[in-house]
């Protein structure tokens, strides 16, 4: 593990070394400018939108900065994001001092670090940007570190990342660096990976959901496919720069000879090449692709509009309202049309048992079925009629024996009578009273009149009791209802309570029976 | 129209019937009942005979292909299938696993086909895919499941499969991914669903990827787009009667 360690420490410090820069600038730049009056700026972001304004105007629009166009972009940011005037000469000053530290006044920015391998500290620098002289003006690019550290930070969306790649690729061969150009190559080829899947995606979105999937594969072109005739154009530019470097490495050897360092800068140079035309062959890939699912979208498109017009039966939907009702067996409904016709019968096996066993008899008989006759109906109100003739029937019964027994008694009296004969049921009993209510409605009774002629609904129901043979005794009686208007000392005191209720149930009253005649 | 028919058509119209209704094949592209086809696809009165006879039995009859389909549709009291008989197909015991095998039937389907009008383009399924998308149908339902009673869940209810599901092992111990048909663990699961939809002829096999067939195709495109109405009012009925046959 440590071998591994020592091994790779100093590939990964020129990979990190690209990053070091932004740290720098970022950490140090303005807190000791003016006192650190514009401390509050931050310069990691204004880092990014230079670097980002380099790749627009050198790789994008093919032109170097000059000093001014720098000054000016970043003017406007700075006024934009910060509020700092961009016309005041303090401003000025303050552009000049950030493109110094970005620039780091023409020098490197040096890194050092402990090598593990050579047991040494190392040094390794890392440059943002180059200037050059070009005519009597000063014109400034961007570094292939500055570059590759924009690019790993982020990837930029709405260009092309193999095209700005490729920008790098330009000028790692034009600056010779093979080997670097070798890792470009092979991120490009990521790249084009990354593509493959993306279109993946969109025919995934485009299958699950049409016009989801439309405003991907939109995107998909406005992001990737838009530029891959560009990407075409830089493959064979950079295809053709490395033909001309091998020519010219094959070319300056000559006269010398095979030395090592031709034959070494030689295989990287092919190996470059190797990784470019595979790149350039997944690339072509992409592009068949791309426009198979051109052609696969349309035609979903079409076919997801005529659906539109035709109504369909949509799975998930009847899914969905299946969990509704939390009903699993209703799923069956979406099974069973696919299932082959059941046409092998079979038997519940429950039922094979309960065949075998089943007791048979000597000879089948018959079930006898009688016919009922539906004769008579009786309703709720008949039956309460019924019950009412009953109860009057038989408290008239008591009363008119209590009558033959005793010439006179009160009510108290005869509630004791009927208490024995029923229980204190009788007084739960709203027969009992409505007889009293209706027995109350004349003061004297001749029964034998009742029988011709009943005046009211009890005397009814008496003159019906006497037909019946076993009440022929009572035909004969006569008798008085007396109600005293006062309630005397003596009849307070008999006021008892019936029924064992509570006091406040209720009391009986002061109704006197009295014979007048019977004769037997 | 039966007074006046030709006694041939009848006669080719009953043979054709006969056949589909013993599951054969009538196809012009396998050449199987090549002749019988013929005559369905150029005598009307054959194809009319046909339909009169199909339809008086309550099946339904497609044709895609150049291939004759025919099926028994929703709750077809002859030619449907009962619980128990699928139960026995599929080889489960319990109604709650048969209520998971159609939970895994319907994610087949929506690989597919999310509506009977939009094909997903997807060539075939791997068992794997399948798995996954149960996974997903489920995971809502086994979050939501904090407190539950064994007990307590009914068999037909959407935390009973999942529950079912969330029990089993991906595999169990004794098979590696290629292993068998099983009630065991999910992916035993998924080789009884697909070797049932295999001899129901609605999957074609070929190493591990499962392709549908025409007969799929054309039940999905077709009868749930013509019986939609029908297959809603199912479902409103079963609040009223929720007896399976």
């Amino acid at each position: 593990m440590i071998q591994e360690v020592v091994d790779f420490h100093y590939e990964r410090m020129q990979n990190l070394k690209k990053y070091y820069p932004f740290f720098r600038i970022k950490e140090y730049s303005l807190t000791q400018y003016k006192e650190g009056k514009y401390a509050d700026i931050d310069m990691g972001y204004v880092l990014m939108a230079v670097l980002r304004f380099f790749i627009e105007e050198n790789n994008f629009n093919n032109m170097e900065v000059t000093y001014a166009r720098y000054a000016a972009f970043l003017a406007s940011l700075l006024e934009r994001d910060f509020g700092i005037p961009s016309l005041s000469e303090e401003t000025k000053e303050l552009i000049g001092y950030i493109f110094d530290k970005i620039h780091n006044e023409g020098k490197p920015f040096y890194m050092d670090y402990y090598d593990p391998a050579t047991r040494k500290k190392n040094v390794t620098r890392v440059k943002l940007i180059n200037s050059q002289l070009e005519g009597d003006q000063v014109t400034y690019t961007l570094t292939s570190d500055a570059i590759e550290f924009y690019l790993d930070t982020k990837e930029i969306k709405d260009e092309s990342k193999i095209n700005i790649e490729q920008l790098l690729l330009e000028k790692m061969i034009r600056s010779q660096d093979f080997r670097s150009g070798i890792q470009v190559v092979r991120r490009i080829n990521h790249e084009v990976n990354m593509l493959s899947l993306r279109k993946n995606e969109v025919i995934q979105v485009l299958s699950n959901d049409v016009f989801e999937g439309m405003k991907a594969y939109d995107s998909f072109v406005k992001t990737g496919m838009k530029w891959f005739e560009e990407e075409q154009r830089l493959f064979s530019k950079n295809t053709e720069l490395i033909r001309k470097a091998v020519e010219k490495a094959e070319l300056g050897n000559d006269e010398d000879g095979k030395t090592d360092s031709y034959i070494q800068s030689l295989q990287e140079i092919h190996e470059l090449e190797k990784e470019l035309l595979k790149a350039i062959g997944k690339h072509n890939e992409l592009l068949v692709d791309c426009m198979d699912l051109q052609k696969k979208a349309d035609e979903m498109l079409r076919t997801a509009k005529l659906g539109r017009l035709r109504a369909s039966f949509d799975f998930r939907d009847y899914e969905s309202k299946i969990r509704l009702k939390q009903d699993t067996s209703l799923l069956k409904a979406m099974i069973e049309p696919l299932l082959l016709p059941n046409i092998r019968k079979t038997w519940n096996l429950a039922s094979i048992d309960e065949l075998t066993t089943y007791p048979q008899s000597a000879e089948e008989q018959a079930e006898k079925v009688e016919e009922i006759e539906i004769t008579t109906y009786a309703y709720e109100d008949e039956k309460e009629d019924e019950r009412i003739r009953s109860n009057f029937i038989s408290i008239a019964r008591t009363l008119f024996e209590l009558l033959i027994a005793k010439k006179q008694f009160d009510l108290v009296s005869f509630n004791r009578k009927l208490e024995v004969k029923y229980f204190d049921e009788i007084f739960k009993n709203s027969d009992y009273y409505s007889f009293l209510v209706h027995l109350c409605q004349k003061k004297e009774y001749r029964i034998w009149e009742i029988e011709k002629e009943p005046d009211t609904f009890l005397e009814g129901i008496i003159s019906d009791m006497l037909r019946s043979p076993e009440n022929e005794k009572y035909r004969k009686l006569h008798f008085e209802i007396v109600m005293s208007k006062e309630l005397s000392e003596e009849m307070i005191e008999n006021i008892q309570i019936v029924s064992g209720g509570d006091k406040a149930s209720f009391f009986t009253s002061n109704i006197e029976f009295v014979r007048k005649e019977y004769v037997d | 129209m039966w007074i006046n028919m030709d006694n041939r058509s009848l006669e080719k119209a009953m043979e054709l019937f006969g056949k589909l209704i013993a599951l054969e094949e009538v196809s012009m592209r396998t050449s199987k009942n090549v002749e019988l086809y013929q005559e369905y696809r150029d005598h009307a009165e054959v194809a009319n005979l046909l339909d009169t006879m199909l339809t008086q039995m309550n099946l339904k009859l497609y044709e895609y292909n150049e291939t004759l389909f025919i099926t028994a549709g929703n709750q077809n009291r002859v030619f449907g299938y009962t619980n128990e008989e699928l139960r026995r197909l599929i080889g489960v015991r319990l109604n709650k696993e048969l209520y998971l095998c159609y939970f895994i039937i319907y994610q087949i389907i929506t690989k597919f086909y999310t509506g009977s009008g939009t094909y997903t383009y997807t060539e075939y399924v791997r068992i794997e895919d399948v798995m996954k998308a149960v996974d997903a149908g489920l995971h809502n339902v086994i979050a939501g499941m904090e407190q539950f009673r064994l007990n307590e869940l009914e068999e037909n209810s959407f935390e009973a499969i999942a529950n079912l599901w969330d029990e089993l092992p991906s595999v169990s111990n004794e098979e590696n991914m290629t292993g068998k048909a099983s009630r065991g663990s999910r992916y035993g699961y998924m080789k009884l669903v697909f070797n049932f939809l295999l001899s129901q002829a609605l999957f074609l096999e070929s190493e591990e990827r499962y392709y549908i067939t025409d007969r799929f195709r054309i039940i999905i495109t077709r009868y749930f787009e013509e019986e939609r109405g029908r297959l809603y009012e199912i479902m409103s009925k079963e609040d009223n009667d929720n007896a399976s046959y």
